[in-house]
């Protein structure tokens, strides 16, 4: 049995390592010493010392900062700091550029190391691992026209679109044509105030996250797009779907132009409000009326009636702003247990899942590393494939 | 570290010892004669010639291999393996997660029990590694580390082979 933190405490064991690794380590995830070493309860100079090499750690302290900066405890051995990975350009602007949390690190580095792990399987040859067939954009194309070329490879129809009835259904039919094009779709609750999602190229395979945290499925389906953009423009990144960077810009318009296509949009704003002189000033009941029918959220149509001419200038700002109060919290039904395996399900996605059960099962990887992958016990894995359908 | 098993003088070549990965341990179950592997498996272990670590252990408690037959075996299997208070054996593990960064997972969250495996077979040349890996991408794997360091690594199959 390994000791617990305290029994290796206890021994004292003082282990000679490099203590530009363990900054490297802290740097990796986004800390800054006061965070570090408020997390570890030790005082700063006591972490400084650690990571200048005046102190050396015992095994206990490194054990506690495997814990804590959610690092392999065999990476604070290492007798020198590894090359950071290149992450996903950072877009962010609307929620601060503050540095990224931990949790939003792990989200990152966990995305590559299946990504990399999908082109191991490839190789085994025993389950080929399909690379996503995307089209090369880039900024001199029209998002619109894009969004429509795009549409029509989902195959989404206005027809389709409605048939989905709920933004729920609607949210997991986007992220299964997304799928379908051979993109890894994750859905992890990362800190509300800090991305909308982020999307990774890697070796030919690319995966979208999109943060559960976001308010409304509404939100989570213009950030699958959004997202999607950001691969069909090769500019992966961490984004908060703020309209002052260029490339940002173009991923809503291709977002808001494949969920609320222009011409649709005018011909059903004819047909619920007949001829009235545009731009014209909808009504929250207006808005929510038009939103249902497109299945998106209030605020994206909001901004796409703007944004189309059809609402004045200042409109979605104007609307939005009784919206940002924030919503009393429903209260939780005390009979409504959450599903382990279907959260699970949520977050890995389709075809995440459905690629390391099938690998499993033709021997390209074991039930230990699938476990890893999948984030649960190999007994999970047959409610998974029931899931799975 | 302290050699387990002590090869008979009268010997001219001493026997081999294993040191078993997890991946090995899962494969077994994949194999046509799986009780003969076990028995061949536990009178190796009775000899003090077949070995795993705590890590690799660790991995396998969630499957049912371990309770089903590591653990019966647990504490032969681990008989002088160095724990990780041992500080030589922790360096040597950090070698290996930084030679090998992709076979370790070194920036991920999890601890995988691969560097721990090669890192012992570094301290003791006795060891063979009983791996089962695909060949493909050798840097991510055992093998390839294995190739790089000079450690002798087969698969179960081999080991079969070389001990009915």
């Amino acid at each position: 049995m390994l000791p617990t933190a305290n029994q290796e405490r206890q021994l004292m064991a003082e282990v000679p390592v490099n203590g530009k690794v363990l900054e490297w380590a802290r740097e990796i995830r986004g800390l800054s010493l006061q965070e570090a070493a408020a997390l570890l309860r030790i005082s700063t100079t006591e972490l400084g010392d650690l990571e200048s090499g005046v102190q050396k750690p015992q095994v206990g302290i490194l054990r506690q900062m495997a814990a804590k900066y959610r690092i392999n405890f065999a990476a604070l051995l290492m007798p020198e700091p590894l090359r950071r990975r290149k992450l996903p350009t950072d877009y962010r602007r609307r929620l601060g550029s503050a540095s990224l949390s931990v949790d939003t690190y792990v989200a990152i580095e966990e995305v590559y190391e299946a990504l990399e792990i999908f082109k191991d399987i490839s190789a085994t040859r025993k389950l080929p691992v399909r690379k996503p067939k995307l089209v090369r954009a880039t900024l001199r194309d029209n998002p619109e026209e894009l969004a429509a070329q795009e549409r029509r490879k989902f195959g989404v129809t206005m027809e389709v679109q409605r048939s989905w009835k709920h933004l729920y259904k609607a949210r997991i039919e986007w992220r299964k044509k997304i799928e379908e094009r051979g993109v890894f779709t994750y859905m992890l609750p990362l800190p509300k105030d800090e991305l909308s999602g982020f999307s990774v190229f890697h070796d030919d395979f690319a995966a979208i996250c999109v943060n559960d945290r976001e308010s409304t499925e509404g939100a989570k389906i213009f950030t699958f797009l959004h997202e999607y953009c950001h691969l069909l423009l090769r500019r992966a990144g961490i984004s908060d779907e703020q309209n002052g960077n260029s490339i940002e810009k173009f991923c809503n318009q291709f977002a808001a132009g494949c969920l609320i296509p222009q011409v649709q949009l005018a011909a059903v704003v004819k047909m619920i409000f007949g001829d009235v002189d545009l731009p014209y000033d909808f009504s929250d009941r207006d808005v929510k009326r038009l939103s249902n029918y497109f299945l998106v959220s209030n605020r994206a149509m909001a901004l796409r009636l703007e944004k189309t001419g059809l609402a004045p200038n200042g409109f979605y700002a104007r609307r939005t702003l009784p919206w940002d109060l924030p919503a009393e919290k429903r209260p939780v039904k005390p009979d409504s247990e959450p599903n382990p395996v279907r959260i699970r399900y949520k977050q890995m996605g389709q075809l995440h899942t459905s690629t390391v059960l099938e690998a499993v099962k033709r021997n390209a990887i074991n039930s230990v590393d699938a476990a890893d992958l999948i984030g649960m016990r190999p007994q999970f894995f047959p409610k998974l494939e029931a899931l799975l359908g | 570290m302290k050699r387990r098993f002590e090869p008979d003088l009268f010997h001219k070549t001493p026997p081999k010892v294993y040191l078993f990965d997890t991946s090995a341990w899962l494969n077994i179950k994949n194999q046509r004669k799986e009780e003969d592997i076990w028995a061949i498996i536990y009178r190796l272990a009775k000899e003090g010639r077949v070995f795993t670590c705590r890590e690799v252990i660790g991995e396998l408690k969630e499957d049912g291999i371990y309770e089903g037959r590591l653990k019966p075996i647990e504490d032969a299997l681990l008989a002088g393996i160095p724990n990780s208070l041992d500080v030589d054996y922790l360096l040597k593990v950090g070698k290996v997660a930084h030679d090998f960064s992709a076979m370790s997972k070194t920036m991920g969250v999890k601890n995988p029990a691969d560097p721990y495996i090669v890192a012992l077979a570094m301290m003791d040349d006795t060891y063979i590694i009983v791996a089962e890996e695909n060949m493909r991408r050798k840097s991510r794997k055992i093998p390839g580390a294995c190739e790089k360091l000079h450690i002798r690594c087969i698969t179960l199959k081999q080991f079969i082979s070389d001990e009915k």
